[in-house]
Parts: structure tokens; sequence; C-alpha cells
């Protein structure tokens, strides 16, 4: 049994008050009038109706046109569900990444395409050992799911660490960090942390 | 020469002819031809031969000839004889031990050995071949532990005498199977050494007894690939933890070894132990058990306080839950002194709420209280005083819920163990009423507590609502609890939820109705007086110009229908608002919606139900009264094409259930409307618009026929229909919803009322049969339509003779350049699932008839494509996509080989017309990756390249480019490692491309398959270390 873990007793937020992007922007949904789409389906709708024998219009595909930009809220779903090293918890339910401490800093300059994620890590204790692996494995996570066009920076956030400067030193090292993923056992762990992204 | 010497000679070569010989020489006894002194002296001289084998050989001869010999052969005098020379040789000769023990079983096969005879067979053995593990052949040892537990269970009360007249006995007997590896002999080892534990004093013995089996404890035997015996570790475990639970006396020297294996660092261990633990507390004595009880709790709370394991974790409770299932049938100080620690401890987790100990506290609370309805007591009575003292010194909201959430699981166990405690006694008051007596006390500052955080609770704190809602719904489930003012308040509190609740927070409006709906159950009356005008206030007659809030109301309302004794206040409530809303001309959408919510009252709901069928009053006086007012008031909102399905969708609800009396009344009264849409069908100036013909009664016609019993509708009749049908689909210019009413009206008649030996008949006369049908030159999209629709009522029936018309004629026309597209088209439309077309509605539906399409249609398309011209080949390969995407996999597996290049080149139709196409190719892929990877292995290349060109933008909507990337993600984990890793880099390349994608739902995927991708790289490198 682990029992030097460094924090035996985190706290713990709910899953519902999570920020999801249901929450956000309820008119997401097909019916934004107040329903909640228990009436759909139960009569044959034929305003929509689509006859087999056609080949499928061709408005199905104006709706890829909307595009959907990738904004915090994803970089969150992508990183929310990282399990910590020491506890079967994810990582948004630990409150070790949050919305608010995400944000996607547009490019410098119009001829450029590059846009940087930055994002803030809060050890669930200030002296926690693990500060380092966390801020890799969310790291790994992002240069894995985002395009090649966005830079990806993970700090320990201000004043939640004993030794932040040192552990962001380690992060921002492009070096280091290479070195790091070289180390079996360490990769052995961030995949295990990654195993329950979804 | 003697039997023995050719028993000697053959007994290595050929055991049946040995075994031939002994029966021959037992044979020779029987007629007494041979006497047993002259058997006994014939073997002699061997037995003391110097070569063991011929020793050994030569007592396996008696055994067997004493195996062949019928009993009462054989003289009481002659037994003994036999016996008392057989256990000489086990004194005096070890190396012929194993046919020495065979010999003995079959000599007791002949005769009951008294008490002497047992005593002398088990203390020879004891006293010259221990221990067992001396032998070192498995099959010797296995010999003498058949005979041991041959003795124990035919004679247990003579070897128990053994036990009981010495001291010597059990533990010569324990240490005798000292050191036993193999895991047959064990299974018998655990089972002979199971009856002293449970039926014998063994406290003297007590620690020897269980070291004997506990020594094996954990089992970690794994079987052998070619195990004759097919022992599995399973069976092992079983039996050893049955061993370990068989007695009280025990409990000293389990506990603390068991306790001790949980900090094993292997899960399996801390499994098993976990499992033996519970398998002690059932077995053992309450009074034992009270004794570690206390000591349990502070070894098994880590499980659950420091979770790292869910199985664990539950496991764990289980154990805890056990102990106080047990304890409470022991004296209520036990029980105490049990829950007091635990109940200390849960309430210093609580004061840090909400931390994970916390939550954890709740859980362990939870399963201990559900044990039995006194424990739920002393729980409540230990936790909720200090609950509610930390809820009203706090005002943080976090801290709130985790206190909430510890209130939830304690509530609920109550609610659940009196619904036990009910089942257990009939006349249950006393014990229900003590149940809620110790919640009760609490009861009104739980209420007030839960009722303040729904109510004045910050809008922005979701999950500290939603657990108060749920509280809520939980306390007016706990019978007795509450009185009905007490109820008001909470219903009162949820309906203003559902009324007011701003549109973000969808969630808690659906918990607050599912509240509602629950609480329903056992509180009908109040519902209906106080929720019900409160949402029937919101339903107005006509409602604002634009406005849609009534959509909540209308939700929350056709929900309560799932309680059967407001269920008819329901949906009398909303007729009466759509009678309104009709006469006040209130808009469509309403009028449609009100429609929609009655609808589900009767699909959802739980309407009356008379003579096991639907009550028909509904129809009678709610959908039948609708009905007329929807054909006969043209513009108004039921006389629209989607008011006039939701209708028809009412009528075949009831009918469908009625029996063939009441559903031939009610054909007597639809007799107008059938002759009214035949006629209005029968039409077929082509000057005609369709405007001019009144089509409205064909959608609920449509229900109508639906409905019907196979039997109740003449042939005559059906024909009639059929007839006025195909006249109509071809010759007329229906508007869509009439022209599909139409046809799948016809699909039913031909599936239903016509007798298979009168189709061909019939659809000849009617002139729909091919060539007349599908003939080139008058081939029409009308034509096409209903040839399908004719088709697909014929094929579900399996009606072969016309099947072979129609399907060959259809793929004949797939090289038309001008319709066959069209033609492919339908071919999807064949198994496509239809609501009207199923058992319920009395249709024929033949098991095979999609293993019938399969091979009527695929084999012959597999065929042509291979010479068809390039222009019309995507035809084939739409038709041939329209018949698999709705087959099960089991029937497309056998043809795979032929299939996937054809399902390959689906995935290259390159124009936009065909992107449902590919999408449908691509479920078919990725159920042949799950079930039959390796079939694809040699089409790898051709796949990845494919699938990857489906995920580029623009050329492919997102449903194809997620499907493709799901399917892409498949191929790491499904398909041979040296097969995918050259596509690796290629892959992760063109997969960076796809993260960017423009759409949120194809990224998730694209990250998704790519992980997959690059994982497959670092399987790679951990071989290479």
């Amino acid at each position: 049994m682990d029992l030097d873990k460094d924090n035996a007793n985190p706290t713990i937020l709910n899953p519902s008050d999570l920020p999801s992007r249901r929450a956000v922007n309820p008119s997401h949904k097909p019916s934004s009038d107040g329903g909640s789409g228990l009436f759909d389906g139960l009569v044959t709708d034929f305003s929509a109706y689509h006859d087999p024998f056609a080949p499928p219009s061709a408005s199905s595909d104006s709706e890829d046109e909307d595009v959907e930009e990738i904004d915090e809220q994803e970089v969150f779903d992508l990183i929310s569900t990282i399990s910590d090293p020491e506890h079967p918890l994810s990582l948004g339910s630990l409150a070790v990444v949050s919305l608010p401490d995400i944000e996607i800093v547009p490019p410098r300059s119009p001829k450029s395409r590059i846009s940087t994620v930055r994002v803030l890590v809060t050890p669930t204790i200030t002296h926690c050992s693990l500060a380092t692996v966390i801020g890799l494995g969310v790291r790994v996570r992002l240069e894995q799911s985002l395009p090649p066009r966005f830079r990806v920076d993970v700090r320990i956030k201000e004043g939640t660490h004993s030794t932040g400067d040192a552990v962001n030193k380690q992060l921002g090292d492009k070096e280091r960090v290479a070195a790091a993923m070289e180390n079996g056992t360490l990769v052995g762990v961030i995949r295990k942390m990654l195993s329950t992204c979804q | 020469m003697s039997d023995i010497q050719l028993y000697l000679f053959e007994a290595d070569k050929d055991e049946p002819e040995a075994l031939r010989i002994a029966a021959q020489t037992a044979d020779r006894l029987q007629r007494k031809e041979l006497r047993l002194v002259a058997l006994i002296e014939s073997i002699g001289e061997y037995l003391n031969s110097d070569e063991t084998p011929i020793r050994t050989k030569s007592i396996r001869y008696l055994g067997d000839v004493l195996s062949a010999t019928p009993p009462k052969v054989l003289t009481t005098q002659q037994r003994g004889l036999l016996l008392d020379f057989i256990l000489s040789r086990v004194a005096d000769d070890n190396e012929t031990i194993g046919p020495s023990a065979r010999a003995l079983l079959a000599l007791e096969r002949l005769s009951r050995w008294d008490k002497d005879a047992v005593g002398r067979v088990m203390t020879t053995f004891l006293d010259n071949t221990n221990p067992l593990k001396q032998f070192k052949q498995q099959s010797e040892r296995f010999s003498i532990l058949q005979l041991i537990d041959l003795l124990l269970s035919k004679y247990r009360d003579f070897i128990r005498a053994l036990h009981e007249s010495s001291n010597d006995f059990l533990p010569a007997f324990i240490s005798y199977f000292d050191g036993e590896k193999d895991p047959r002999n064990l299974m018998i080892i655990f089972s002979i050494l199971q009856v002293p534990m449970i039926e014998w004093d063994v406290s003297s013995n007590a620690q020897d007894l269980f070291d004997a089996v506990f020594n094996y404890f954990p089992i970690t035997f794994k079987p052998p690939p070619d195990d004759p015996y097919g022992i599995t570790a399973q069976q092992l475990k079983d039996r050893l933890r049955e061993c370990v639970a068989a007695t009280s006396d025990f409990a000293p020297y389990a506990f603390p070894a068991l306790l001790d294996k949980l900090d094993s660092s292997s899960i399996n261990t801390k499994r098993d132990v976990l499992h033996a633990i519970i398998s002690c507390i059932e077995g053992y004595e309450a009074r034992t058990i009270s004794m570690y009880s206390v000591t349990l709790w502070d070894a098994l709370k880590f499980e659950i306080l420091n979770l790292q394991e869910e199985d664990l974790a539950e496991q764990a409770l289980e154990v805890l839950s056990a102990i106080a299932r047990q304890l409470a049938t022991n004296t209520s100080g036990s029980l105490n002194a049990y829950l007091k620690p635990i109940i200390k401890e849960s309430n210093e987790h609580i004061e840090d709420a909400p931390t994970k100990q916390s939550q954890a506290a709740g859980r362990i609370l939870k399963s201990i209280s559900k044990s039995s309805p006194q424990v739920c007591d002393l729980i409540i009575k230990g936790i909720l005083p200090n609950l509610f003292m930390l809820f009203q010194a706090s005002e943080s909201i976090a801290k709130r819920r985790g206190l909430i959430e510890v209130l939830n699981e304690i509530v609920e166990s109550s609610i659940y163990d009196v619904s036990q405690s009910r089942e257990n006694t009939t006349n249950g008051n006393h014990e229900s009423a003590l149940s809620a007596g110790a919640l009760r006390a609490f009861s009104g500052e739980a209420l007030d507590a839960l009722w303040r955080a729904v109510v004045n609770g910050p809008r922005s704190e979701v999950s500290f609502r939603l657990l108060a809602i749920k509280g809520l719904e939980q306390l007016a489930r706990v019978p007795h609890l509450l009185s009905d003012q007490e109820v008001v308040r909470i219903v009162d509190a949820l309906v203003d939820i559902i009324l007011q609740e701003e549109e973000n927070q969808a969630d808690i409006r659906v918990a607050a109705t599912k509240a509602i709906v629950d609480i329903a159950r056992h509180y009908p009356e109040i519902i209906a007086n106080h929720a019900f005008p409160s949402l029937m206030v919101r339903l107005p007659d006509v409602p604002e110009e634009g406005s849609t809030s009534y959509e909540v109301v209308l939700e929350a309302f056709a929900q309560l229908s799932a309680e059967n004794k407001i269920f008819d206040t329901v949906v009398v409530r909303l007729k009466n608002k759509i009678n309104a809303a009709v006469h006040l001309e209130a808009p469509h959408a309403y009028v449609l919606a009100l429609l929609k919510a009655l609808v589900y009252a009767f699909s959802n709901g739980t309407p009356s139900v008379e003579d096991e069928a639907i009550r028909l009053s509904y129809y009678d006086d709610l959908v039948q009264p609708l009905l007329t007012r929807a054909l006969e008031v043209k513009n108004c909102a039921l006389h629209t094409e989607m008011g006039l399905d939701a209708i028809g969708r009412l009528c075949n609800i009831i009918v469908q259930a009625q029996g063939f009396h009441r559903q031939s009344q009610i054909y007597a009264t639809v007799q107008r409307m059938m002759k009214d849409v035949q006629d209005s069908l029968r039409v077929s100036d082509s000057k005609t618009s369709a405007s001019d013909v009144d089509t409205s009664a064909t959608i609920p016609l449509l229900y109508f026929i639906a409905a019907f019993r196979r039997e109740l509708v003449p042939v005559a009749d059906a024909h009639n229909l059929l007839a006025a049908d195909c006249n109509g689909a071809l010759h007329q210019q229906l508007a869509s919803a009439a022209q599909l009413a139409v046809l799948r009206r016809v699909s039913l008649v031909v599936n239903k009322f016509l007798p298979p030996a009168s189709l061909q008949a019939v659809l000849e006369s009617l002139e729909v049969l091919p060539p007349s049908l599908l003939s080139i030159s008058s081939l029409s999209l009308s034509s096409i339509r209903l040839g399908f629709a004719l088709t697909k009522g014929l094929l579900l029936r399996n009606h072969h003779a016309t099947l072979a018309q129609y399907l060959p004629a259809f793929i004949q026309l797939l090289s038309e350049p001008e319709h066959g597209q069209t033609v492919a088209r339908g071919f999807a439309t064949l198994l496509a699932p239809d609501d009207l077309l199923s058992k319920e509605n009395y249709c024929v539906i033949a098991g095979l008839h999609k293993q019938k399409a399969f091979n009527m249609v695929v084999p012959a398309i597999t065929t042509a494509v291979r010479t068809c011209e390039v222009n019309v080949k995507p035809n084939y390969l739409i038709a041939l996509s329209g018949i698999i995407r709705w087959l099960p996999y089991s029937i497309i597996e056998p043809e795979l080989v032929s299939l996937i290049p054809l399902l390959l080149q689906c995935l290259d139709l390159a124009d936009f017309a065909y992107q449902d196409i590919k999408a449908a190719t691509i479920t078919v892929l990725t159920a042949v990756l799950m079930h039959n990877p390796d079939k694809i292995d040699e089409h790898a290349s051709s796949l990845i390249n494919r699938l990857l060109n489906c995920t580029a933008v623009r050329l492919n909507t997102p449903k194809v480019r997620a499907a493709a990337l799901q399917c892409l993600g498949l191929i790491p984990k499904q398909l041979k490692q040296e097969t995918v890793i050259p596509f690796r880099r290629q892959a992760t390349k063109r997969l960076a491309a796809a993260l960017d994608d423009r759409k949120r739902d194809v990224r998730v995927e694209a990250v998704k398959c790519r992980s997959a991708w690059m994982s497959l790289d670092e399987v790679e490198d951990e071989d290479a270390e």
C-alpha cells in the first residue's frame, strides 16, 4: 500500500461542476427553446424527410462551412481526463488544471500561423514532488493532440508550488523534456496517466 | 502359464489384455474353479521378488482381480484374510503402496467394512506411510488420497471415533498431508481436511490444521496448457477458502494471517484475501467475529479511504457490511463496539468535506447502514447530529455539498433497508416504523437544509443543487417519514425549478423532473393536486407569438404519465388543451407539441389496462374524437401531415393491443375512411394535381392497417386496397407524406393480408410484377418506388416465387444509365428498419429473410461488377452497400474474401453524392476489423490509404471523416504489429492534419486515432529494450 503519498486526501470537485461545453453553450443543442428533445422522433418529421431514392442533398455539407475553432474548453477537455499519478482521479476533478488557467494566444502577426497554448498547472499541495511529472504529462498530451501550428507552454501556476521556478525551467527546456522522455520509467508513468484520456 | 504369469507378461505392454486376464481369474474364482488360497499362493513368489516392478505388478494383479470379482463371491472370512494380507503389504513394502491402496479400494467395494477394519486401514497408513510426500509418484499419492477420502465420506463416525479415542491421531492425520504440491491431490486433501474442520472438536490442533491449508494461500497455480485433469486455479481457491472459513476456531490464526497478506503488493493476492475474509465472516460465529471486528475495520478502511483499485474497495465495503450484518444478530454491545470507531472516524473525515476521504466515508456509512435497519439507526444517530452541526456552522458551498453527499448516502441506505424489511415481514409495521424512527428525529432538519439548498442555492452551483434535489427525492421516498405537507413543500420547490430554471441549467431541470416523476410513484395525489395546477397554468391555450417556453412544461407533464394513477389525468388535460388550442387557432407548432406529448404519454407512460390490453375507452373518448376532428376540419393544425401522423400513431398504439373482437368492431368503423381513401387514389387522370385530391385520410389509414391483425382483413378488401394504392403510387402526383403512407401500406398489405398462394396471381392481375412494372420503356421513379415497396413486404415474409422475379430485375436495371442510380439507392430501403413493419403489428417476419436478401443479391452483384461498364460501376457498389449495411455481421462473414475488395472500392467513390455510401462502408469495415482482422491484413495498405483520404476536409462530410478516424484508430490495435508499423510514420503525419479539422467532433476522433498510432511506436520501443 502506498502510504507515502505527498497528499493522501485531496479535495475533489464534482464532475458536474467541471466546465463542459454543454453548460457553457446551451444553444449548441438542436432545440434551443428549452425543450430537452424528449419528443424528438416521436412523430415523422416530414419537413426533414429525406427521399431514400435521391442522393443526399447538398445542404448537409453546408454545415461544414461553420468552422469550430479550437478554444480553451477544448484544451481543457483534452487534459482534464489525464489521471493523477498518485490517485485514480482526473486532473480536472482535482482542480490541477482548470479552465481559467488555460489561455490560447493568437498569432502575433497576421503572417504567422503559430498560436500558443498556455496552461497553468496547480499542484494539490505546494511541495508536491510530482508536479514536474504532471506538467510533463500535460505537455505530452497537448503535443500529441494539438495540430502543429500550436506551441505548447505548460507552467506551474505562480505561488502554488515551493519550487515552482525550478519546475518551470525544466518544463520549458526542450532538451530536458526530450531527455526525460528517453527515461523508460518516466515514459511508463506518463503513459499510465494518459491511458484514461478520452 | 498361470494367470499371474500371463498378467505380468502383458501388464506393461497391453493394459486391456492384462485387465482381461485379471477378469478371467475373477471368473474362475466365481465358478469355484480357483480357490482364493491358491490365488494368493500363486502371487506369493512374485511378491517376494527383489525387483520392485514385479512386486508392484503382482499387487496390481490382485487389485484388478478384486475389482472384477462380483460381491458375495468371497466370504466374510476370506475378505478378512485379504484385508490382513494387503495391510501387511502396506506395512512391509512401501514401494508397492499405490497398487495396495487401489486393491483396498477394490476390496471395500465388495462389502462394507466394520469399525475395526476402518480403524486398522487408517492407522496402518498413518503409522507406516507418514508423511505422504515420501512417495514421489503423483499417482501413488492419488490412490492413497482416494482411499482416505472414501474412509472419510463413508465411515465418518468411525474415523471420528479414532480421533476422540486418541490425542495423537489428529496431529498425525494433519501432518500426513504435508507438502503436497499436485493440484489434483490438493483438491482431495482440502476436501478431506474440511471434515475434521467442520465436524470435529479441533480446538487443541486448530493452528496446525489451519496452517496445513493456509500454507497454500494465495493460490498462484496456472494450469498447464494440456492439463489432463482440468483443475482450475479458481476451483483450488474456492476449496481453500471453504477450509479457511470452516470453523470459528481458526479466527485467531486466520484474521492476522489474512490481514498480513493484505499488505501484499499483488492486486490478485489482495483480491483473494478480501474474498477469503468475506467467507470467514459468513462462516464464523458472530461471537468470534466481534473479537476481531475493530481490527478488521482498522485494516480494511485503507482500501476504501486511500482508494487504489475500485474493485478492492468494493470488496472491502462488502466485508465491513458483512461484519455489521453478522454482529446485528449478536449482542448489541458487540455491534456498538464495532460501529463506534467507524462513526468516530467517519465524523472526522466529514469535517474535511469535500475530500476524497469524506466521499469514502459516505460510501462506508452507506454500505454498513444497508446491512440491517438496526445498524442504520445507529449510524444515523451517530453521524447526523455532527453532520448537521457542521452544515449549519459552514458557509462554504463546497463543504455543504460534501456534507449533503454523505447525507444522501445514508438516507439512501434507509430507503433500501425499509423495502427489504417489508419483504421479510408481511406485517412489517414495527420494523419500518423503527427505521424511519431514527431518521424521523432529523427529517425536519434534513428537509430544511436540502430545501434551502435547492431554493436558495446560488444558480451557478450545479452539483450542489443537483445533490440537494436528489436528497429531497430520497427523503420523500422513505416510507412513513414525511408528512403530506412536507412532501407538498418538496413538490412545490421542484415544480418551481422546472418552471423557472434558466436555460443553461438543463441538468438541474432534468433532475427536478426525474425527482417529481419518482415522487409521483409514492404520492400520486399530491402530484395531481399540487404539481398539475402549477404546470397547467404555464400551458396557455394560445401561446404568444414565437414563444416556445411551453416545451419545458410539456416535457415534465408528459413524463408524469409514467405513474398509472395519474396517467388518465395527464392525457385528459392534454386533450382538453388540444381542443382549446385548435378552437382558438393557436399556432400549429403548439398543437403539434401537445400532440407529441400525448404520443409520448401513450408510448412511454403507463396507461390503464383492461382484459390484458390497453383500455379501449382511450380510443373511444380521446383519440377517435381527435381523428374525426382532424379529418373534418380543414385548415386546422390537426389536419397537417404531422398532426395526422401523430393521431395515426395514437390509433396504432391503442388498436394494435386489442383482441380480435374489438379490432373487428373498429374495422367496421373505418370502412368509410378506407373507401374514401381508395376512391381518391383510383383517380388516375394525370391532369388532376395533388391538391385536387384529398388524401389526408391516407396517413391515419396507414396506422390502422398496421394495427390490424392478419386474419381480420378479408383478402378481397386487401386486394382492393392494394389495387388503389398501386394505382395512386404509379399514376398520381402525391405529396411526399401521402406517397410515403401509400408505399408503406403496400408493403404492409402484401406482407400481412394476402395468402402466399394467391400473391403471384394478385400481383399479376394488378400488373405490378416484372417485366410489366419494371420494363425499361415505361420505367419511372414511381414504378421503381412501388417495386421496392412491394419487394420489401415480400422479402420480410420470404416469398421466394415473387422475389425471384423482382430482385433479378432490379439487379439487371443497375446497368441502365438513366435510372440505374435510382434503383441502386432503392436497395438500401429493402432491409431498412420500419417501425410499422414489426411483429407487434402482426407482420410476417421470416427468421432468415436477411440471409435470403444476401443470397439473392450479393453474389449476383459481385459477379456483375467485374464485367460492367465503368460508368455504371458505382451503381453496383451503391446497391451492395445498401444491402449489407443492414445485415448482421454473421451473414457477411463467410463472404468477406470477395466483399472486402468491393468495400474498398466504395471508399473510392469520390463524388460528394456518395458520402452516405462511404459512411456505411466504413461502418462495415469497422465491424470486420473488430471481428476478423486477419481478413483485412493483406489489404492493410489500401485500407489505411483510403481511410486517410477519407479524413480530408471538403471532400468528405464531417460524419465520414469522424467514422474514418474511428476505423483508422482500430487498425493499430487489431492488425498485426509487423503489418502496421511500416505505416506509422505516414499515418501520424497525415493525422496531424486531421487534428486541425474544422469540426470539433472530428478533432476528438483524430486525437484518439492519432494516440493509438503513436502508442504503436512505444510498443516497438519496448520490444527493443
